[in-house]
């Protein structure tokens, strides 16, 4: 069985002829050019984001620090003694850790919007 | 190497780049513009502000581009919509329907009109708007109806209908 052609009765039309082969091609001409001028500028991650975040989570790893039960603890001492670790040892490591990390991603966004 | 629509698309919306879309921009003017020229009856300047808005304004609402459809349908749309929005400010619309009643009043101006053998770009512009879009996306864009009824924002029937009418009309401006 013949697959059915897409416009059958029109293959043959002059008129649908006419209309196809109609030149309308439109030459650029700088169009596209102005079209670009006319675009808004790229939106540019300001640099004030990841350097309010990293100020932010220095300040709050300072008053973590400062305000920790035990923030008088050592600790590279308290790394080597990890068996010894009790609630109070955790309630000073992990908020460290969790600034830690909080501070590497906010320079590492610094540096990666700088780029 | 070239890249297809769906690549360009996908760096402006990746990371914003004015050189991709510049690339669809040069690919789709020439129909966008060739069919606003049209819809504004051979007035290439008002073409041109429209088809450049048409552009910005895909540049502004890519996201919203689901890659369903074709691009160029997608664009058409848009286009069509700046059309209808610069013609109702110029209440063309509403002259739109009053010429097609001036246009079709006696068989005597037809067959005059027939006689003369109005080019088809001066044929197109007694078509009344519907159908001058209809036509032009289906019959001289390849769109189906399907597409045109999308582009439109019309319903596939009345699509149809125009594009039967509008043709209709045409083979008897220019006589074939």
């Amino acid at each position: 069985m013949n697959p059915t052609p897409h416009h059958p009765p029109e293959a043959h039309d002059p008129l649908d002829a006419l209309l196809r082969e109609a030149d309308d091609y439109v030459s650029d001409d700088g169009f596209t050019q102005r079209v670009l001028t006319q675009l808004p500028a790229p939106r540019r991650q300001t640099t004030l984001r990841p350097m309010l975040l990293s100020a932010a989570v220095l300040i709050g790893a300072t008053l973590t620090l400062w305000l920790c039960p035990t923030s008088d603890l050592e600790l590279t001492l308290l790394l080597k003694n990890w068996s010894a670790w009790n609630w109070n040892t955790l309630l000073t490591v992990v908020p460290v850790l969790a600034v830690l990390g909080s501070l590497s991603w906010g320079l590492w966004a610094l540096v990666k919007d700088e780029h | 190497m070239s890249f297809t629509d769906a690549d360009l698309i996908a760096r402006v919306l990746v990371s914003g780049d004015q050189n991709a879309f510049g690339e669809l921009v040069r690919r789709h003017q020439s129909p966008v513009r060739a069919f606003l020229g049209k819809m504004t009856r051979g007035d290439t300047h008002q073409a041109d502000d429209l088809a450049q808005e048409t552009f910005l304004k895909a540049w502004n609402k890519l996201a919203s581009y689901h890659g369903s459809g074709k691009f160029t349908t997608w664009l058409f749309g848009i286009a069509y919509n700046e059309w209808r929005m610069a013609a109702r400010r110029k209440s063309e619309l509403l002259l739109d329907e009053l010429e097609d009643g001036f246009r079709e009043p006696t068989v005597a101006a037809a067959a005059e009109a027939s006689h003369l053998r109005l080019d088809l770009a001066e044929a197109l512009k007694t078509l009344t708007s519907a159908e001058r879009a209809a036509i032009v996306l289906c019959c001289q864009n390849g769109l189906s109806h399907d597409e045109a009824a999308q582009a439109l924002d019309c319903p596939l029937g009345t699509v149809k209908t125009n594009v039967l009418r509008g043709k209709e009309k045409l083979r008897r401006k220019l006589a074939v």
